[in-house]
């Protein structure tokens, strides 16, 4: 959780830590890839680069997507499980029958179809890897509504005669917040290899900008003489995600300790 | 019966679902597939003729309507961009994909079921500890910076084994017995980094599914018999627990084939994702939509499969 909050921290911070611009080509002639050394901590990619850099700015755009993704998702997908199992019946089959649809689709095929039609631009991005990841939340969270619209104060917020709406929003909504943190959190994860796949496809994020998928996707030609500016990148996804796992397991275990106190 | 009855409509609708839902995202997007004849000399009466031919100037629900008969019929259509039947280039490809995917679950069942229940029955000791760490870490590489880096170590740095396509150049010179071991060679590293990441995630799977069944009252009453450590986990403990595994099993089959997608794209496979993969980019429909029939097949086939295993497998399980 630390390595967490320090990864955060780095990437956020990343205008202030970053030695060079990331998009800047300083003479690149003589610049290009050049190996890890002391001024250039990651080395450099083919147009003389700091790969450091555009490691930190690629960390703060994958974050960005990867926590709008997922706060769309949870919105999206709140909304749809609450709706659906709180109504129940045909209203309830039906968007569960068309949220399997969804799911039924491979993710991989779904995400490319849409980019190699919409085009790559940022806003569309971040749209067709929310539609790719709602269903979990929403599964979840009808499967939790479920069993909290048979509780009490459910029972008593109905019979004084509360529109539904109210109900969901003040009164449901907020007992299922517990369940979808811990898989907001593991979803954060999904999402940040989704879209370094994509972005490693050529179909996320376009270049110059650059993308911890897309740094991997410059350096995967020159694998042989120029490992650095596919590695780097590439250690950097998978120390986010696994402290990104490590604080969902360590979140559980606090959630337990709590109910149990 | 009843279950049997159900569990049909549900698929039949789910199917009709996929193929709508791909059909009306193609036809969203811009452009068709003439664009790619499209040069400062072409003439607009030529690519309209393209189109007629093609039948995309018609509206969608009579192009739906001609795809869903025709495929009906064992008819998938021609490829726009190869000028070939879609029926021979998927039969080229399948059966690579094939062997990649069967050797990739095969792997990966028997090494992540292995490592999951080990770091399950051990999660104090230290080797569990370690075991349930590795498998993380590994769980958390994206797949095309494991193959990447395989790539780099085992086919740059220590030549030991070739880093794409199925054969080598000159293979088909070689005799039975070389030929195979060119093609156990080439197989090596895709499979790994398929298998690898899939043993990861069934490995973190089974290991909290073990962890829950060594909590039930009959492991305890196991315990209070006398029964020895190795008795109860191999009699009791293990075949409880790999009940779900044979239900991922169900899961892995459409994984398999979108897992395939990025490691066939890097490892120059010659496979459906490498089909679709071209497909797409070239806007070639008939492909597109025959790779996504096959594609939701796989998923419903796999739906199906860890329904009726886990219904079979599990005696609690009611049949409705």
């Amino acid at each position: 959780m630390a390595t967490l909050a320090l990864l955060v921290i780095a990437v956020v911070g990343a205008s202030w830590i970053a030695p060079q611009d990331p998009n800047a080509q300083i003479s690149p002639a003589l610049n290009r890839y050049l190996p890890p050394s002391t001024t250039h901590w990651f080395g450099t990619d083919q147009f003389g680069r700091d790969v450091f850099s555009r490691v930190l700015y690629g960390g703060r755009l994958s974050l960005f997507i990867a926590f709008s993704v997922v706060c769309g998702s949870l919105l999206v997908g709140t909304l749809y499980g609450a709706i659906s199992g709180y109504v129940g019946g045909i209203l309830d089959q039906v968007l569960m029958r068309l949220a399997d649809i969804f799911l039924a689709f491979p993710i991989i095929f779904l995400a490319v179809s849409c980019m190699a039609l919409f085009g790559s631009g940022l806003f569309f991005l971040i749209v067709v890897l929310i539609s790719t990841g709602w269903m979990d939340i929403a599964r979840l969270v009808r499967a939790e509504v479920q069993s909290i619209k048979r509780r009490e104060f459910v029972l008593r917020a109905r019979s004084a005669g509360l529109t539904t709406s109210r109900i969901l929003l003040r009164h449901v909504i907020p007992n299922v917040t517990g369940i979808i943190v811990t898989a907001a959190i593991i979803r954060v994860a999904d999402i940040i290899l989704l879209e370094s796949a994509l972005s490693f496809l050529g179909l996320g994020v376009q270049p110059p900008t650059a993308s911890w998928g897309s740094i991997v996707n410059d350096g995967r030609t020159v694998l042989a003489s120029a490992w650095w500016v596919a590695a780097f990148p590439g250690m950097a996804i998978v120390v986010t995600i696994l402290s990104l796992h490590l604080t969902a397991e360590n979140f559980q275990f606090l959630k337990k300790s709590f109910q149990e106190a | 019966m009843k279950f049997c009855l159900n569990r049909f409509l549900h698929t039949i609708l789910i199917f009709l679902g996929i193929c709508i839902l791909n059909f009306f995202l193609f036809h969203l997007g811009p452009g068709d597939p003439t664009n790619m004849y499209f040069g400062p000399k072409t003439k607009r009466a030529n690519l309209q003729n393209m189109r007629h031919q093609i039948g995309v100037d018609q509206p969608w629900s009579a192009q739906f309507r001609m795809w869903g008969t025709k495929a009906l019929d064992g008819d998938l259509g021609t490829s726009w961009a190869k000028h070939r039947p879609v029926v021979d280039i998927l039969a080229e490809a399948i059966p690579a994909t094939l062997q990649l995917a069967a050797l990739a679950l095969v792997m990966n069942m028997i090494l992540g079921g292995l490592i999951g229940v080990l770091s399950g029955i051990y999660p104090e000791r230290r080797f569990g500890k370690v075991l349930d760490f590795v498998s993380l870490s590994i769980y958390s590489i994206p797949t095309f910076w494991l193959a990447l880096v395989l790539i780099l170590v085992f086919s740059l740095k220590l030549q030991w084994l070739p880093s794409s396509q199925m054969t080598s150049f000159l293979a088909t010179d070689l005799g039975f017995l070389d030929r195979t071991w060119d093609r156990v060679l080439h197989l090596i590293l895709p499979v790994t980094v398929l298998g690898l990441g899939g043993a990861a995630a069934t490995a973190r799977y089974v290991r909290s599914h073990m962890q829950e069944v060594l909590q039930q009252e009959y492991i305890r009453l196991a315990r209070a018999k006398g029964l020895s450590s190795k008795r109860i986990y191999l009699r009791h403990a293990l075949r409880n627990a790999l009940i779900p595994v044979a239900t991922l099993l169900g899961i892995y089959l459409p994984v398999l084939l979108s897992g395939a997608f990025i490691v066939e794209v890097i490892f120059a496979w010659p496979g459906m994702g490498r089909v679709a993969y071209e497909a797409i980019f070239a806007k070639d429909y008939p492909v597109i939509m025959a790779v996504n029939l096959i594609a939701a097949t796989m998923v419903i086939l796999g739906n199906l499969v860890s329904d009726l295993l886990y219904r079979l497998l599990d005696p609690r399980i009611q049949w409705t």
